[in-house]
């Protein structure tokens, strides 16, 4: 049984991040009153993003509709939008068409008249990431917290090269052998305790 | 042969009976923490246990200046070159208490990492100077000095994973006196003895903690060791050679971690109790045994307390430094209300919640849903626990006042960490409340899971006993799941 619950926790489909702009979600940078434009310059949006996150906070109702572009000067990127009623920390808008390439913009969320987002990102602002966010014209206190995302879910089964190299990132010894080397102690361990319990048992 | 070659010839050959006696059980489900805690020394990015750039750094300063670092409030932490360049290279600031910053997850990331660690950053200008090490004593440190030194020719890193494997084999070493405790205090079932010692074995929080650098892991194996000399000593009688090893594990405990001294005052009454049954009366003779374990257990201390006076400049025991530091507007009452709140207050909140799982530096939690599960299972063993408790009453009645000495244990270490967690919320407007602050009372968690499994009998022992240690597994399992989710997806 336990092992039907690891195998369907890994065969569930799970966003999967290109990159983020490197922005902690630490302050509150403003509420909505009424419809805003959030515009956010110095942007790097990685090749294959189809979707982004941005860290728009709900407090309590639904959230408004959403609308997003992202530009390069007079180019248009991407666009995208997300219907009224999503909730929670984050708002994931799709962006079309998916990007193929690393594109340096500005983002901007247009958000629906309301007054129950708030906006959380970095204050002040670490200047290696960019400017300041603004909104509907005038300077924010700091840089809203972007990710972006790969157009579809993949499942954790799918991503197992990817988080095994990851795993071996920032250790000595590295490399992905740390990860299966942690898998087959934890086999080892699973077996040994459970035969033991067992054969005692007898 | 001399006299003293022959008698430490008697005590090397006693002692290797006593290590051949140890059932092979115990060493199984010894090595099977072992794998475990190094398994989640493996998973959880390097620094990212909830202390350790502050623990590595006193392990740092004592191989590298050969004292313990300075406690006094005046005191200034300064990172050595070496472990900054480690602890910037992996944006340690972002990482942590953000559950949504992964670590380190490309190769331009690794890159500059490794090209600054390659650098060789000096490791002698740290100070060791923390919140959370400095007021410690130095035992678990001066421990992890081979580890640290066997690293030294490569990166910090290094130094850290072999401190970690350091600590998975005192992770193995608390199991093993779990697994030995359980045999002396519910001799009747061997099974559940290893329903128990496995119960710790594969506890994630244990497990977690036991894979890092953090000197709980030696102080659950020297809690663990102290509970089983006294199960022994409560079965078996006190004897000599018993009360030296009780004192040692005193000592032990007490050059480890200053929490530590909540379990003292009971372990002292249950020498007591023990050297009166020994003689039969209470009399002076009585307290010959137990003020062998006592001079065994005060002696290291004392010398600590000497060297840090006289030789490291530092405070005498460390209890009026950092979070132990008294503070102006304590009061009894104050401190009661406090415990309270802290303890009854926040059961499901915290301590549920630190048990069945919250990593990283307590910013990796499973939905809600799950400690509610947790919850519910907790309490159903320990109503299974109490079944047996209530069957076993006639056999239980000789031996309440061991069951007194435990709990006196469990009590004054629940009081120390209160304390500690006051006097925080004094100075800080925080609390100090952890799940593994606990975790010193392991043996005890294992009793009650040996319990719970003989709750309805012989017949439905086996099927509770292994469906327990299979929700410690499957909790051990999701919660490293839980963490390589948080960190590298």
């Amino acid at each position: 049984m336990l092992i039907v619950a690891v195998a369907a926790t890994l065969a569930r489909e799970v966003p999967v991040r290109t990159g983020t702009n490197d922005t902690l979600a630490t302050s509150a940078l403003g509420g909505t009153v009424g419809r805003l434009d959030v515009c956010q310059d110095a942007e790097l949006i990685p090749a294959g993003t189809g979707a982004v996150r941005v860290w728009l906070r709900t407090t309590g109702r639904p959230g408004p509709a959403l609308a997003l572009q992202a530009t390069n000067g007079r180019t248009t990127i991407g666009r995208g939008r997300l219907a009224a009623g999503w909730s929670g920390e984050t708002a994931t808008i799709p962006l079309r068409p998916v990007t193929r390439a690393q594109r340096e913009g500005r983002v901007c969320v247009t958000v629906g008249a309301s007054s129950s987002v708030t906006l959380a990102g970095e204050a002040p602002p670490d200047p290696e990431t960019g400017p300041p966010a603004t909104a509907s014209g005038s300077e924010l206190r700091g840089r809203l917290r972007i990710e972006y995302l790969a157009p579809e879910r993949r499942s954790r089964w799918s991503q197992i090269g990817a988080v095994a190299r990851r795993i071996g990132f920032g250790r000595a010894p590295g490399g992905a052998a740390v990860a299966y080397a942690a898998v087959l102690l934890m086999l080892a361990a699973a077996a040994l305790g459970l035969r033991q319990l067992v054969r005692d048992e007898r | 042969m001399s006299a003293t070659a022959t008698q430490r010839a008697s005590s090397g050959r006693r002692l290797s009976g006593a290590v051949r006696r140890v059932p092979a059980a115990a060493w199984l489900c010894a090595l099977v923490a072992v794998l475990n805690c190094v398994a989640w020394s493996l998973i959880v990015p390097a620094f990212q246990v909830p202390d350790e750039p502050d623990h590595y750094a006193y392990v740092e300063q004592l191989a590298t200046h050969g004292r313990p670092p300075a406690n006094d409030a005046a005191a200034v932490a300064r990172f050595s070159s070496a472990e900054r360049a480690a602890l910037i290279g992996l944006h340690i600031d972002d990482v942590r208490f953000h559950a949504y910053v992964p670590a380190l997850a490309t190769e331009v990331r690794q890159d500059e990492l490794s090209n600054d660690l390659d650098a060789k950053p000096s490791r002698r200008d740290g100070n060791g100077v923390s919140l959370a090490g400095s007021p410690q004593p130095p035992l678990y440190y001066a421990l992890q000095l081979p580890a640290y030194a066997a690293g030294s020719a490569g990166s910090p890193l290094l130094s850290l994973q072999l401190m970690r494997l350091f600590s998975a084999l005192l992770g193995g070493l608390t199991v093993l006196c779990v697994f030995l405790f359980l045999r002396e205090a519910l001799p009747a079932q061997p099974w559940t003895w290893t329903v128990g010692a496995l119960g710790v074995a594969f506890q994630p929080l244990f497990g977690f903690i036991s894979g890092g650098v953090n000197p709980d892991a030696l102080l659950f194996a020297t809690a663990g060791a102290l509970f089983l000399c006294l199960a022994r000593g409560f079965r078996r009688g006190l004897t000599p050679p018993l009360a030296v090893a009780t004192g040692a594990a005193i000592a032990c405990g007490l050059l480890t971690k200053l929490n530590f001294a909540g379990l003292v005052p009971g372990a002292l009454a249950a020498l007591v109790v023990l050297g009166v049954r020994s003689e039969g009366a209470a009399s002076l003779r009585a307290l010959r045994l137990p003020a062998i374990a006592a001079a065994v257990a005060a002696v290291p201390a004392l010398l600590m307390v000497l060297a840090n006076v006289a030789l490291w400049g530092r405070d005498a025991t460390g209890a009026t430094t950092g979070v132990f530091r008294p503070v102006e507007g304590a009061s009894l009452g104050g401190a009661l209300s406090y415990v309270t709140r802290f303890y009854g207050g926040e059961l499901k909140t915290l301590w549920v919640r630190g048990f069945v799982g919250w990593y990283g530096w307590v910013d990796t939690a499973f939905p809600g849903w799950v400690y509610s599960v947790g919850l519910g299972i907790l309490v159903a063993v320990a109503a299974l626990g109490i079944v047996a408790l209530v069957r076993a009453r006639r056999a239980l009645r000789p031996r309440l006042v061991e069951l007194l000495v435990y709990g006196t244990m469990a009590a004054g270490l629940l009081a120390v960490v209160g304390a500690n967690s006051y006097n925080l919320h004094l100075q800080h407007a925080g609390g100090a409340g952890q799940t593994r602050y606990l975790l010193p009372l392991l043996a005890l968690y294992a009793a009650m899971l040996a319990l719970a499994a003989r709750a309805f009998g012989r017949r439905w022992m086996p099927l509770i006993g292994i469906a327990l240690v299979l929700l410690t597994l499957a909790d051990d399992v999701f919660s490293q799941l839980l963490v390589i989710a948080r960190y590298y997806s």
